[in-house]
């Protein structure tokens, strides 16, 4: 049973601090009695009690504490450490001599249940993992950042070169043709999935690993919070993740009071009516009122650029809103490059994953560059005589309008129009001014410019715009 | 109070709940240091039911607060009872000041499921369900109680429990709990059970079913809780489908005899017109195999 001394102890604190898991004191000395008072239960199931509070953290919970307490051994495979066994779903065929490079005993079989089988027989899914670490330190391994590449990209592309040199590819490719032929049945399938999905997860864990022990900075590790993580970079199955806590944010939108009351059947009580009632005389002695605040009901209009580089983030945003529609008097939604269309009644915004319909969109429908004085205009002259003065405009756009006039007076028309503009940049705050940019001229415009590149930012928009 | 974990897992286990060992040292953390447990997961995985469980092993008398949107402290901790405060005033007394005193004095409070718990005499279990169902306000409100274990009433004064009540709270996650209530809770995710597990959790609940039965319904259940479905079947969903087909005569599940079954397991039309279309293709993998 793995025990945890006071230094590792507060080593993993430190680290879960600073990856942005908020943890109290009080919790951090819970924590440490309920180490001592129960030295027989295992100390990590006792701190991923104490001190994780959501089940989204677990994953980053077992990565930080693996750094911290189980250290990896440079010389050891990552297969054979506590924290990484095989999915015990598969079968591992024995060691077979394969196509690997021949480094860290790498062997690769995929085979029929017996090699005098018709290949029409579907084969058994056998795959044995070489030693990772040692694939780390091969010529043409991308360990450097090019320009204008995000960390996770990096990681994306270690994560391939690992898994090409192990012939994990080689192998993975035979799987897929073998499914497409009807070799293979949809359990089978399922567990080749499950594998594949299981090593993707534990190389990224590695390398995450290495990086932080190569920076010596647990910061770098914010990345891998869903909070801090970038919209865009959620993988398939992280996005539902994602999609939980917009449906929560919606929901808790949906319940949020404003200062109106009315009468209502449960309440507070309503002092004046029962009085008056009293007073009339008409038999009763007295009668029971209540009174309740009215829930919000704003008016919202969504402008979402679709170019390709914001097209991701506005899933988000428009889901977030397709949430909430029905609590809203009225949304309405446009997407917009060089010219804007209305989508508000489009059937397929109401499916979870519209990501592709909103990408396309643009696509099928325009030059693909941005044009925000344009759009600007049109918006002015076409949909502004419809909205109220009581509406809300977000925008959400990076800005960038391929060197085009900025057209700032019809954003000046619009401001003077609707309630508030918020504009919403998905690009980080240090390069909104930069090069083809518009974003100092828009923003004397607006009430308020958020960024929008992580969960955490719409949580903070949600709380400032909607609350 | 258990001594061990597995203590635990037996105590439930005798009350019908099975429980596995990770999680039941969450439960047996939160029980042991005094602090309350959230529980969260999907619908039908055994939240509720784990309370009543626990409820049971303990002896203690379980206190339900169910929640709802706009629920508020009227419903959920005291409410003074207006009707028997206006008639006091109508009996008549000189003295103002000795009739203010009077009429909030405990004689007119009633007391809801949360004060219930604090005053009560004897050992209790308090179960506040549905938390997410509730707002925001409740939640702040809720601070004080999970923290120190008391509540203020400002007529009265502060109300300490004298022995501190077993708090569990349920959430199905479809609003976000606020960190600060999470901080003061022990976290349980309950998750679907492997299937070993609910094959376990059916014969113990059903031992009149057939064992083939039983493991080719839960064997079926966890290849349609893979599907991306809109409600994936809770154990109580796929338990009353295995009674369904045990009804129907049949000693295990055969793809071509569903027929008018899948609407016990599934309660959305989407849902199942995705199911039978893949009921099909299993179906002709398995004659291909056989």
């Amino acid at each position: 049973m793995t025990k945890i001394n006071g230094w590792d102890f507060l080593k993993l604190i430190n680290g879960l601090r600073r990856a942005g898991i908020n943890i109290s004191m009080s919790q951090v000395e819970d924590a440490w009695i309920a180490l001592n008072r129960f030295p027989d239960l295992p100390a990590k199931n006792i701190l991923e009690a104490m001190l994780i509070y959501r089940s989204e953290d677990q994953a980053l919970f077992q990565l930080i504490y693996n750094l911290t307490v189980n250290p990896p051994q440079e010389e050891s495979s990552p297969q054979n450490t506590e924290g990484a066994p095989l999915p015990s779903s598969l079968e591992v065929g024995p060691p077979q001599e394969g196509l690997g490079t021949g480094r860290g005993g790498i062997t690769l079989a995929l085979m029929s249940d017996d090699s005098s089988q018709s290949s029409s027989q579907p084969p058994i899914l056998s795959f044995q993992m070489p030693l990772l670490h040692n694939l780390m330190h091969l010529k043409g391994f991308p360990s450097a950042v090019d320009h204008g590449e995000k960390r996770e990209e990096n990681l994306e592309k270690q994560v391939r070169f690992i898994l090409g040199q192990a012939g994990f590819l080689t192998w993975a490719n035979s799987v897929e043709l073998a499914r497409k032929r009807g070799q293979l049945t949809e359990e089978e399938w399922a567990r080749f999935e499950e594998f594949k999905e299981y090593w993707e997860k534990e190389l990224r864990n590695i390398l995450w690993q290495e990086e932080v022990k190569k920076q010596n900075n647990w910061e770098s590790l914010r990345q891998v919070n869903w909070r801090y993580k970038p919209l865009d970079s959620f993988s398939p199955q992280e996005e539902g993740i994602l999609h939980q806590a917009l449906r929560q944010m919606g929901n808790t939108l949906a319940v949020h009071r404003g200062l109106r009351k009315r009468k209502s059947i449960r309440g507070t009580l309503q002092v004046s009516s029962i009085l008056k009632e009293a007073f009339r005389g008409n038999g009763k002695i007295f009668s029971l009122h209540y009174e309740d605040y009215v829930l919000k009901h704003p008016e919202l209009v969504i402008l979402c650029d679709v170019s390709n580089s914001v097209a991701p983030f506005a899933q988000f945003l428009i889901y977030l809103c397709q949430r909430v529609k029905s609590y809203f008097r009225r949304v309405r939604i446009y997407l917009f490059i060089d010219t804007i269309w209305d989508i508000t009644n489009e059937e397929w915004l109401n499916q979870e994953s519209n990501l592709e319909e909103i990408r396309s969109w643009g696509r099928k429908n325009s030059s693909g560059f941005s044009d925000y004085g344009k759009t600007f205009q049109e918006f002015a002259q076409n949909y502004l005589p419809e909205i109220s003065s009581k509406a809300t405009l977000l925008i959400l756009g990076d800005g960038r309008s391929n060197f085009r006039p900025p057209q700032k007076e019809y954003l000046q028309k619009i401001s003077s129009k609707v309630k508030h503009i918020y504009w919403l940049n998905p690009l980080e705050e240090k390069d909104w001014y930069r090069g083809d940019s518009l974003m100092r001229e828009y923003q004397e415009f607006c009430s308020k410019t958020f960024p929008c590149r992580t969960i955490n930012d719409l949580w903070q928009i949600t709380r400032k715009v909607f609350i | 109070m258990w001594k061990s974990v597995n203590e635990l897992i037996t105590a439930l286990e005798k009350e019908g709940y099975l429980l596995d060992k990770e999680k039941a040292i969450t439960l047996f953390l939160a029980l042991n240091m005094g602090k309350p447990c959230l529980i969260e997961g999907p619908a039908g995985v055994g939240k509720t039911q784990l309370a009543l469980a626990l409820a049971r092993s303990t002896g203690r008398k379980l206190i339900r607060l169910q929640c709802y949107e706009g629920l508020d402290l009227n419903k959920a901790l005291y409410e003074w009872d207006y009707a028997k405060q206006l008639l006091r005033l109508q009996v008549g007394m000189s003295d103002w000041e000795e009739v203010k005193d009077n009429i909030y004095s405990e004689d007119f409070l009633l007391p809801r499921p949360l004060l219930q718990a604090i005053l009560s005499k004897e050992p209790a279990l308090l179960l506040i369900d549905e938390l997410d169902k509730s707002d925001e306000e409740f939640e702040s409100f809720l601070l004080e109680l999970l923290g120190e274990f008391q509540v203020t009433i400002p007529e009265l004064g502060t109300f300490k429990a004298k022995t501190p009540p077993i708090v569990l709270l349920t959430s199905n996650n479809t609003r976000d709990i606020s960190e600060a209530l999470r901080r003061r809770c022990v976290h349980l995710l309950l998750t679907y059970p492997e299937v070993e597990q609910e094959i376990r959790i059916i014969t113990n609940k059903c031992p009149d079913l057939a064992q083939p039965l039983i493991r080719d319904v839960c064997e079926f259940v966890a290849k349609v809780r893979k599907l991306p479905l809109r409600k994936l079947p809770s154990v109580s969903e796929s338990m009353d489908f295995a009674q369904g087909l045990h009804l129907l005569r049949q000693e295990s599940l055969d793809f071509r005899k569903l027929g008018g079954t899948l609407s016990v397991l599934l309660k959305y039309p989407t849902d199942l017109a995705k199911l039978e279309e893949r009921i099909k293709a299993w179906q002709m993998e398995s004659e291909q195999k056989s």
